[in-house]
């Protein structure tokens, strides 16, 4: 019945919805597809840093964001390594990709293209006026998605991946990380 | 992971499919699957007071009868949803089943924490704008509400499909 499940998560994501989409998948024999989608809503996002100061864009400056845009998404893939590898260990057929733009948009179209029968998407949980400014993607993706939905939800316990966690595991998994000097947690003031 | 399945139906078609998901998701998984109807007004065949069109006053004969067919639809509901058990116990679930009445939306919700349910299926009436802004979408209520997962099941077969192969189709000639 259920034969290609999408799976929409960002690092803020509740650990609860790849436990869940792998036992589902697994339940049900189902094609697992992970995606993440790069956003300026993301916390971590690079953002240009001469936008504030003036608006002549120096090539350092430029350069210095290009590389902090690299690192960005580069996290993105190993994020999504990382949980791919988990499901293959649990016997899933997983595959991911990587997609820039509007979340909930590049969800829905995703599942159109990839003819997905189920989505499952977590829910940050805003509600009222924060719903509104910052929008809410599962919302967007239950009323547009071509398939079936799953929102994933548990209040109880929130286990998420703190990006924190992310860096120790990926730099434990990963000798050789590229180093550009520019941590893009700490703040940082051109010169 | 998933021991209890809460499922919403009405006696739509769309309901259909949400059952039949229900059912094949609560055999893989093994876990218990619950049946919620809800009487609402909303609801085509639930009975009028006949005396409300013509003038105020509830007439002992008019109430009786609103009595006799509001009886009947509760009986109409509970023989669907035994109908429903039985064919889902044939199929080997667990499976019990509820009827209240109330605003459905938040009866799903209600229903959802008391019994501790891990996941609520509701079907999508599939309304859009205006139409979903005056009839109100239920499923839209109960992502919002519910104190658990929700899995909305969309008739693919019926609506979607032809949207999406065009979009493909599309995106191919692009």
């Amino acid at each position: 019945m259920i034969d290609k499940i999408l799976v929409a998560a960002d690092y803020q994501a509740n650990k609860l919805i790849f436990d869940s989409a792998i036992s589902l998948a697994k339940a049900t024999k189902a094609d697992l597809m992970l995606l993440h989608v790069l956003g300026e809503d993301e916390p971590s996002f690079p953002i240009m840093l001469n936008y504030a100061d003036h608006p002549v864009l120096s090539d350092y400056d430029y350069e210095l964001y290009k590389k902090r845009y690299e690192d960005y998404k580069h996290r993105g893939i190993k994020f999504l390594q990382a949980r791919a590898k988990e499901a293959r260990l649990a016997g899933v057929n997983t595959e991911f990709i990587q997609l820039t733009g509007n979340p909930g948009r590049e969800i829905c179209q995703l599942a159109s293209n990839w003819s997905a029968d189920l989505i499952l998407v977590g829910s940050r949980g805003l509600k009222g006026l924060k719903e509104i400014f910052l929008g809410s993607v599962s919302n967007y993706v239950t009323h547009n998605a071509p398939c079936s939905v799953l929102i994933v939800r548990n209040d109880s316990d929130s286990v998420s991946y703190s990006l924190d966690s992310f860096d120790q595991e990926e730099a434990q998994n990963v000798p050789e990380s590229p180093q550009h000097g520019l941590m893009s947690n700490e703040p940082f003031f051109g010169s | 992971m998933i021991n209890k399945i809460l499922i919403a139906v009405d006696r739509s078609q769309n309901s259909k499919s949400v059952f039949s998901t229900a059912v094949s998701l609560a055999k893989t998984t093994g876990s218990d699957l619950m049946l919620l109807h809800v009487l609402s007004v909303k609801e085509e065949d639930h009975p009028l007071t006949p005396t409300y069109t013509y003038y105020p006053i509830v007439e002992e004969y008019n109430y009786e009868t609103y009595q006799k067919e509001y009886a009947k639809y509760e009986q109409r509901g509970i023989e669907f949803l035994q109908n429903l058990t039985q064919e889902a116990t044939a199929a080997g679930v667990k499976t019990e089943f509820t009827q209240l009445s109330g605003n459905p939306g938040r009866m799903i919700c209600q229903l959802a924490s008391n019994w501790s349910a891990d996941l609520i299926l509701v079907g999508s009436r599939g309304l859009k704008g205006l139409k979903e802004m005056f009839l109100g979408s239920v499923s839209n209520y109960v992502i919002h509400h519910a104190p658990c997962s929700v899995l909305i099941v969309r008739n693919v077969s019926t609506e979607s499909e032809p949207m999406s192969s065009t979009k493909a189709v599309s995106e191919q000639q692009l």
